[in-house]
């Protein structure tokens, strides 16, 4: 990580552009897979990199980088958005027909395993985001989220596990 | 499970996500679907998305530009320092190097869809030093169906090997030796994985699965490229890595060098393969059979569960059909009778690298297996034919007791039935189904 010691976390304070440049893609990637909606992602990511504009200056040190405190805002703006979400009447779309006996196919179908995205709690989306989609070490991984690498770890596995649960709700089958 | 038990799961599916072989079926399936989630959530945000939202931000209601902090000459000339170490790393070959997710998924999107088969044709050069000749190896790449399948020939025309790579279990048969090596892994090969597996079908996995990559952009003849490094296997202290040169223009590879990282030593490229072509294929319009490979009669076969160990029964146990059902992935069976034969005992057999549940009707028996082919089945193996059955594709042989074996895979791996008659083994193959 770019700011992950002192100097590197007084660069970030100082210049907005660089912040913005090294981290908008990841941070919209990360509200892409909690929303469930590109353009929700970047609106939110907007706001997310406006709070920064004047929450950043003002952050102090505690050993951890910047990017921790973007994650962390893009985390509680996302509940935001979906608690809203919950209060929107939305139409209700039945799915039908038998459940998927093929798992290449159910794998395939990426809708399945977006949904099962979607069911898994925040801080276990954040973990499979930041070293599965982003490629932080679990020791990374650990200094974002405030929490050891085991704890990470332990995270992963329990969001694997629960993907597969969710999967095979569906009628996926998953092998290795 | 205990909290240990449960740290310990965690810690073996940390190394798995790493590129280690993962310790069990169970691991190996939570690795898959987190791979499978990741590759879904990696978003191409292209750069100019990027600017043209940080001006959006720039207009944004008191947003503007910040002066920057004025930095003392001390600070100036550490930063400068700073900048050129940063330069210099930046220069060595793989020392470091922005990661790009965008590159990585365009050159992920560039081999088609998860469904697309690729049709290859690579020339293999031995790398400085290395002593094998050169040949050209054409082939089959499956990703849905997890299926490979090649024929790697001398320059001259001559068939040296030819290759099926089914789940992960890998099928290599010598024609002028007239042996095959069946391993449950490519990693059970004496030679290991850059040998036994295709090197793009191997890049297209570590693409996906390997989270974000170091990538470099270089001019090589004229050509802008790109360079990543995808780690392989492990062999004792070594690392075996995958460095993948990348078409700017097509985000297609053009060559792959496969090198071994020795601790304390220079990475020594041993083979080189030159990518000439790459053509992605209508699944529809592949016929049946050929990612197949029917081994000839007399085929002397050694089954591998790991490097020189051959596949032995460690337990055989009878289950019930609740049991069954619970097993992950579920096995396959025939309902609760066929053709007039009630279900049968019920039967989970342990390998060393694998398990086979087998399920009785009377004079029908149907197997389902992952890595490790049942040796009694393996033993039969006497080419047949290759045909289209209910969902997907039939290979039959006869044993040489008379009995027909009927295979198919399927995607959580293989179902076998074996059945007195062409007819019964045929039907029964394609009555086949998950147990629900």
């Amino acid at each position: 990580m770019a700011d992950d010691d002192h100097a590197g976390f007084r660069r970030s304070q100082a210049d907005f552009d660089a912040l913005f440049r090294a981290h908008y893609a990841e941070i919209v990637r990360y509200l892409a897979a909690r929303l469930g909606s590109r353009e929700d992602a970047a609106d939110v990511a907007a706001e997310v990199f406006a709070a920064a504009w004047h929450g950043v200056p003002r952050l102090r040190y505690r050993g951890r980088p910047v990017l921790a405190w973007l994650y962390r805002v893009a985390s509680n703006m996302a509940s935001d958005r979906l608690r809203e979400r919950m209060r929107e009447p939305v139409p209700v779309q039945e799915v039908r027909g038998p459940p998927v006996a093929d798992a290449a196919e159910a794998i395939a179908d990426r809708d399945a395993l977006e949904r099962a995205m979607h069911r898994l709690p925040a801080d276990q989306q954040l973990a499979v985001h930041l070293r599965l989609v982003e490629g932080y070490s679990f020791a990374e991984v650990g200094r974002l989220m405030g929490r050891s690498s085991g704890a990470c770890q332990m995270l992963v596995l329990r969001a694997g596990r629960q993907l597969r649960e969710s999967l095979e709700r569906e009628g996926v089958h998953v092998s290795g | 499970m205990s909290r240990a038990d449960e740290r310990t799961a965690a810690r073996l599916l940390a190394d798995a996500l790493d590129g280690a072989e993962p310790a069990d079926a169970d691991l190996a399936a939570t690795a898959r679907v987190l791979r499978e989630a990741a590759a879904a959530a990696r978003l191409d945000i292209p750069a100019a998305e990027t600017e043209r939202a940080l001006e959006r931000a720039r207009s944004l209601p008191g947003v503007t530009r910040r002066p920057r902090r004025r930095i003392g000459v001390a600070a100036a000339g550490l930063a400068a320092v700073v900048a050129l170490a940063a330069a210099i790393l930046l220069a060595l070959p793989f020392a470091s190097g922005p990661v790009d997710v965008e590159v990585q998924a365009r050159a992920l999107a560039a081999l088609g869809g998860h469904d697309a088969i690729l049709s290859v044709v690579e020339v293999v050069r031995p790398g400085p030093g290395e002593s094998f000749p050169a040949s050209v190896r054409n082939g089959w790449i499956d990703a849905a169906g997890g299926r490979q399948r090649w024929t790697q020939s001398t320059t001259g025309g001559t068939v040296v090997a030819e290759t099926m790579v089914d789940h992960g279990r890998v099928t290599r048969y010598d024609p002028l030796r007239h042996t095959a090596v069946v391993a449950a892994s490519c990693a059970a090969l004496g030679s290991g994985c850059a040998d036994a597996v295709d090197p793009i079908a191997f890049y297209r996995r570590a693409l996906a699965a390997a989270g974000p990559l170091r990538t470099h952009e270089r001019t090589v003849d004229g050509r802008r490229v790109y360079q990543v490094r995808l780690p392989a296997q492990r062999l004792g202290a070594s690392r075996i890595v995958q460095v993948a040169t990348i078409d700017a223009k097509t985000l297609l590879p053009v060559r792959i060098a496969w090198r071994e990282l020795r601790p304390g030593a220079p990475a020594h490229t041993f083979a080189v393969i030159v990518v000439r072509q790459i053509a992605r294929e209508n699944a529809a319009q592949i016929s049946p059979g050929l990612l197949d490979l029917a081994l000839p009669r007399g085929t002397r076969i050694t089954q591998l569960a790991a490097p020189g160990v051959p596949v032995r029964l460690l337990s055989s146990r009878p289950i019930s059909l609740g049991a069954a059902r619970a097993l992950t992935p579920r096995p396959w069976w025939l309902g609760r009778s066929y053709r007039g034969n009630p279900i049968g005992p019920i039967t989970l057999l342990r390998y060393t690298g694998g398990t086979a549940v087998r399920i009785s009707y009377g004079p029908t028996t149907l197997w389902t297996y992952g890595r490790v082919i049942p040796p009694s089945l393996l033993a039969s193996r006497i080419p047949g034919k290759t045909i289209p059955v209910v969902g997907g594709v039939g290979r039959f042989y006869m044993t040489i007791g008379g009995l027909l074996i009927g295979e198919r895979t399927v995607a959580t791996g293989t179902v076998a039935v074996e059945a007195p008659a062409n007819a019964s083994t045929y039907a029964a193959l394609g009555r086949a189904r998950p147990i629900p």
